[in-house]
């Protein structure tokens, strides 16, 4: 962990009041989400300039999958962002499908689509919880875990997992979904949907949540450009760059929804994007479950898989962004390179610009707006 | 694109060492070295390219030599360009993009901590994953690590 | 009861007080207990959960053994800690509240110190909570409990204000500053609550004695999820446990004073006036508690702002209002 210089216990009041108190928010603390340390520089209640110390979770997992063959490296990818598990599986068995020029049955797309989207729907559930209790809304983080229980006990049935799912595989996904799956889903959907407008009636219509989050962190579309922010923190900002409409993969170029866009740029906007992607993943869902073929679910692969010699990239629409895979293969069983491109670790690269100038008791909502997760950042 | 990518060869011809239409909106291709940071520009500057978008740039090592990745995507004709070096083992320094692209940023400081890549002219170039002391750059292929006992240093690099 | 025993203490004044005074404090350490268990309970429920429920019949003992828990705790005192301030911060707050319940008619004659300027010594006597939380938030060598004790302070202060002046519409009003006196105005001229300037009064009380006992939407100073636990963070155990038992003690006292104040203390049809009083302050904690769990709370500048722009004007107009139409 980088050690900043202690600030000698001498300095007289006058320099302590000219060169801001520094404080240090977390990695222990009870709303930077993980193990994320910021070094604050305040005026007041002003901050002056932010730091942001990662590495905290650093397990050094692109260096052990190049110790392992292709599809070993699966399960390691649930312990990214561990809150969209599924999202990070689909990244690396698309890339490894691309370098190696495998083919996904049909059913397998749907299936995987499904997966994506309930997994959508639970970790901007997360997101809408842990907003609320950071901004004081304490009660709001039961109701959206209550329905995440839901979501959860859905996958679980599928997949075996609540958190950790380790469930695509190159090639499709390992088994069919169970019996009965489809009519849970529709049954969920339904309720889904009325819980919605229950958090609209308690977060979206109440003026202080408002008042806290309108005009607050403002991103510019410029700036986020630059700094290749993705996700919904790149579309409250007037970007429309959604990969699942940019670049489709899997089944989204068959599906019908809209990708919420807004221009505000605040936390707002950010909050409200992933309110409006939850009704659109709903869409999603009905569509998938009502055009889903029959047919195998995995192209079988050999025992020893070895792909061509090339580089090769996937990219994927995670809930917090664009999160791509890169891989270099020289012909053997084992990668010569991953990367995993993580949304979080791009987007909290902004967070000090967004912090320039903003009040302590902002910089728990926009750092919860930015919404990341510190196991893709640290990887 | 391929009138985009006849501008490119145009104006930097022998730094384009080779280059690939992979589908109907990416490209890619290979570039010395030398003209990395100049390559960069212009393919955000071009009206044909307008790469403002900074999706990834990452280092591999080929045991012979690094090679530097980086991938661009222009939000006004959606196109993607991937980028490709070489740079040479024993001497890693290159351009750095940081003030072209600030999302580039944080990926080369990684790419200093991992492998040991000097990104010239970048405004901070630090250990960004690894604590500040660590020796050594774990992610190079000849990088091998002893334990060593100490929980906050972990294992030390034996060469 | 009392008028049973009053005559036999009344021979030993100085031990009368002594007796007053130990009930009183005991009844500012048990009071919480339940206060807290309601407030858990209301908790549960509104957040779709139940609450404690194991300990005791319907988890009534849960507070008793967390009380027992932090009297068990280790001392902790941060090195470089203001030993002098952070010794006594809390019992300061326990003080003050203890005073605050030595002027409060629980019902007809039971008032431990009858005094006819009662409303006054109240609003003095709450100035000792805020010296207080600055006293912790200073003494703790912390740089979380410093901005606690700080905003504390600017929010307890700008909130005194309003609050006052409501409390002198009713003063004004009814003609007394003793608090059995605008009892008994009421119980004569019915409650105070139904004539418009106390209804604003009362508004504005509401709001600002949400911000004097720190709930959302005005908590920031112990914010959780920003500073810890603001200008507590450094207590721990007995300590906490006094700082803790004297906030929700306070919140028992607000509402009760509300209760004198604005609904007639203890007068009510049929049942007895203490079951009365008990009865108007759990209803509007009830109300207290149902406004801290759903909305999220405002950022320190929208606080101060708040009062400086809104309340102080509106309470000050209503004060002339309540003068005007108050006492013939």
């Amino acid at each position: 962990m980088p050690v900043s210089p202690e600030k000698p216990s001498t300095l007289s009041t006058v320099e302590i009041l000219s060169q801001g108190m520094v404080i240090n928010v977390g990695p222990q603390h009870p709303s930077t989400h993980g193990v994320l340390r910021l070094i604050l520089t305040l005026d007041g209640e002003q901050i002056l300039q932010c730091e942001p110390v990662i590495g905290y979770l650093h397990r050094g997992l692109e260096k052990m999958m190049e110790r392992r063959p292709y599809r070993h490296n699966i399960p390691f990818t649930d312990r990214l962002d561990y809150l969209a598990a599924l999202s990070n599986n689909l990244g690396i068995c698309q890339c490894i499908e691309r370098l190696g020029g495998v083919e996904v049955p049909e059913r397998a797309k749907y299936i995987r689509v499904l997966l994506m989207e309930l997994q959508r729907i639970a970790s901007h559930l997360v997101f809408l919880g842990t907003f609320g209790t950071d901004l004081g809304a304490t009660t709001m983080f039961l109701y959206a875990f209550r329905e995440r229980e839901m979501v959860l006990d859905l996958l679980e049935e599928c997949t075996g997992a609540r958190l950790t799912y380790n469930w695509i595989r190159v090639g499709g996904v390992p088994d069919d979904l169970p019996e009965g799956f489809g009519e849970k889903v529709l049954a969920f959907v339904k309720l889904f949907r009325e819980r919605i407008e229950e958090y609209d009636q308690l977060l979206t219509r109440n003026r202080i949540f408002r008042s806290r989050t309108q005009g607050i962190g403002v991103l510019p579309k410029e700036m986020a450009l630059a700094y290749g922010v993705s996700g919904p923190v790149l579309r409250a900002s007037g970007v429309a760059y959604d990969i699942r409409k940019v670049d489709p993969y899997e089944v989204y170029d068959r599906v019908e929804f809209e990708v919420p866009v807004f221009d505000r740029g605040d936390v707002w906007a950010r909050y409200l994007v992933r309110m409006e992607e939850l009704r659109q993943s709903l869409r999603i869902i009905e569509q998938v479950l009502r055009d889903m073929p029959d047919g195998p679910v995995q192209t079988k692969l050999p025992k020893i898989f070895k792909p061509p010699a090339g580089i090769a990239y996937s990219r994927v629409e995670s809930p917090r962004g664009e999160l791509s895979f890169m891989m270099v293969s020289d012909g053997s069983p084992n990668p010569v390179r991953v990367h995993i491109r993580a949304p979080s670790f791009v987007n909290l690269s902004v967070l000090p610009r967004l912090l320039e100038g903003a009040k302590v008791a902002d910089l728990v909502a926009i750092l919860g707006s930015i919404d990341v997760v510190l196991g893709e950042i640290d990887r | 694109m391929n009138e985009a990518v006849e501008h490119l060869l145009q104006r930097f011809g022998e730094a384009v060492t080779e280059w690939t239409q992979v589908r109907a909106n990416e490209v890619r291709l290979t570039v010395a070295p030398s003209h990395w940071r100049e390559v960069a520009q212009f393919l955000h500057d071009d009206p044909l390219w307008q790469m403002d978008y900074p999706a990834d740039l990452t280092v591999w090592d080929t045991g012979t030599a690094f090679g530097v990745y980086l991938r661009l995507w222009s939000s006004v004709h959606n196109t993607n360009v991937v980028v490709l070096t070489s740079i040479p083992r024993d001497e890693p320094r290159i351009a750095s993009l940081a003030s072209l692209y600030p999302g580039v940023n944080w990926h080369e400081r990684e790419m200093y901590d991992m492998y040991g890549v000097i990104f010239e002219g970048h405004p901070n170039l630090k250990r960004i994953l690894l604590p500040d002391d660590w020796e050594g750059f774990p992610f190079r292929k000849d990088y091998v690590a002893e334990p060593s006992g100490d929980p906050l240093h972990g294992p030390q690099p034996v060469n | 009861m009392i008028g049973a025993v009053a005559p036999f203490f009344q021979q030993y004044p100085l031990l009368w007080t002594f007796v007053k005074a130990v009930v009183l404090a005991s009844f500012t350490l048990v009071i919480p207990l339940a206060v807290i268990w309601v407030e858990r309970k209301v908790a549960g429920f509104i957040q779709s959960r139940l609450g404690p429920l194991h300990v005791g019949p319907q988890g009534t003992l849960q507070t008793v053994a967390d009380a027992l828990k932090l009297l068990l705790k280790e001392d902790i005192v941060p090195a470089g800690a203001d030993k002098r301030f952070f010794y006594i911060a809390p019992y300061i707050a326990f003080i003050s509240t203890v005073l605050s319940f030595m002027v409060l008619p629980f019902a007809p004659g039971w008032v431990a110190l009858e005094m006819n300027v009662a409303v006054l010594f109240v609003i003095g006597v709450s100035l000792f909570n805020v010296v207080s939380i600055l006293m912790a938030g200073w003494s703790s060598n912390n740089k979380y409990s410093l901005l606690g004790g700080l905003r504390a302070v600017a929010q307890l202060l700008s909130y005194e204000i309003p609050m006052v002046l409501s409390v002198l519409a009713v003063v004004f009003y009814t003609g007394s500053l003793s608090l059995t006196g605008i009892i008994e105005y009421q119980v004569k001229h019915g409650w105070n609550i139904w004539h418009p300037p106390i209804m604003i009064a009362a508004l504005i009380y509401f709001i600002c004695a949400l911000a004097e006992i720190n709930r959302t939407p005005f908590d920031l100073p112990e914010a959780e999820s920003e500073l810890v636990s603001g200008f507590n963070t450094e207590y721990s155990g007995m300590r906490f446990a006094f700082f803790f038992a004297s906030e929700f003690a306070n919140n028992f006292f607000i509402t009760a004073f509300a209760a004198a104040l604005f609904f007639g203390g203890w007068d009510g049809p049929v049942l007895p006036p203490m079951v009365w009083t008990f009865l108007k302050v759990f209803v509007m904690i009830f109300v207290f508690m149902w406004v801290r769990w759903t909305p999220p709370r405002l950022r320190i500048d929208q606080i101060l702002r708040f009062a400086w722009q809104l309340l102080v004007p509106v309470s000050l107009l209503n004060l002339l209002f309540a003068i005007a139409l108050g006492v013939k």
